[in-house]
């Protein structure tokens, strides 16, 4: 049976869907988390 | 305090950071032990959130030119390095109008840990508000050499009680300063968080405040879009790096008018702390009665004005 052009356009959405789940997560950001540091000279519980 | 604006941060990013802390780093190598370590574990942006970590910072800056640093109270700079801080010496000299308003002793006291000139600023700025409420008032300073030791900075209130005073306020990470204070039956100044409803009594007066988020979140952000340029910021009433926590009902109203009045006029910059003729303690004119003192003179600030009595 020859594919007909549905059946390719079909096709091309799914590929399309997987690649979008295959780098975004659930919330669409499809990045890490940026890493953030700080340094403290106390505890952070304390007040500085 | 410091931590508070971290906490601002991640619940304004969510998942979009992580956050990685080191605490009780002190200002030696160890902080660059520490910011090289960050690095290591992949951070982006550093926050080094204590003044003498600024040499360090930049040295650990300087080999990691892709990694945006950002050193709170200090000067130095780096294409990479960022200064912000907070002009706290606004809310000093408020808090010092109530202080010097509510003292029956005329001897009010203060615990500080290092003479920075983040903390000498912070000291003369509330010993101005303290003398423009009541000139005859002193503020003696005792010097805990420690950011964080409550039983030192405890005892230090202790000697401050013992001399008379009978309002205390502090430059500490501490709360002990405050609880000393109002167990004696005296008048505590807070910092750094509210300590009026922390130790829940009124007879802590008021607490001046920091929201380092104000800088931290558009900073992150900045990272995030890939616009994050080197500045120096110093933030005030303007734009919400500072305030102050609700005053106790102990303080007369006229007295939380006239401070409100004069928050008014450094949020219009109509007014600021350091403005007209000012002397040190051995008389000398360090300003002219003209305008108000630089941002560059206020940084290197290292003499006292008129009325503080220095313990050391």
């Amino acid at each position: 049976m020859k594919p007909s052009r549905i059946m390719i356009a079909c096709l091309l959405v799914c590929f399309a869907i997987i690649l979008s789940f295959g780098c975004s997560d659930a919330t669409g950001n499809t990045t890490p988390p940026l890493q953030v540091g700080i340094v403290y000279v106390s505890t952070p519980g304390a007040m500085g | 305090m410091h931590e508070m604006g971290t906490q601002g941060l991640e619940s304004h990013f969510g998942e979009r950071i992580h956050v990685t802390r080191m605490e009780n780093i002190p200002e030696n190598g160890t902080s660059a032990l520490a910011f090289d370590f960050l690095v290591d574990e992949g951070c982006s942006i550093i926050f080094g959130t204590s003044y003498n970590y600024q040499e360090f910072m930049q040295d650990v800056a300087q080999e990691h030119p892709e990694v945006h640093f950002e050193h709170c109270s200090g000067y130095l700079r780096e294409e990479n390095m960022s200064s912000y801080y907070g002009r706290m010496y606004q809310a000093r000299y408020l808090t010092g109008i109530i202080a010097g308003s509510m003292t029956e002793s005329d001897k009010i006291g203060y615990v500080a840990p290092f003479a920075t000139p983040d903390i000498v600023r912070g000291i003369n700025a509330f010993t101005l508000g303290v003398r423009s409420a009541n000139p005859d008032a002193t503020v003696t300073v005792q010097w805990s050499g420690t950011w964080f030791n409550a039983t030192i900075e405890g005892q230090k209130a202790q000697a401050l009680i013992s001399l008379g005073c009978d309002v205390l306020a502090q430059h500490q990470d501490t709360s002990a300063v405050a609880s000393a204070t109002i167990s004696a039956g005296k008048y505590a100044i807070g910092y750094n968080a509210d300590f009026r409803a922390m130790l829940e009594d009124d007879k802590v007066l008021v607490s001046s405040l920091w929201c380092w988020e104000r800088y931290m979140i558009p900073a992150v952000q900045a990272v995030l879009d890939g616009t994050w340029e080197s500045q120096d910021y110093w933030g005030g009433f303007e734009d919400d790096m500072i305030r102050l926590s609700t005053v106790s009902p102990l303080v007369p109203l006229a007295v939380k008018q006239l401070v409100e009045e004069k928050q008014s006029a450094m949020e219009n910059q109509t007014f600021d702390v350091f403005w007209g003729e000012l002397k040190d303690t051995d008389g000398t004119i360090i300003q002219s009665a003209e305008g108000k003192m630089s941002d560059t003179a206020l940084r290197t600030m290292n003499w006292f004005v008129q009325g503080v009595i220095d313990e050391d």
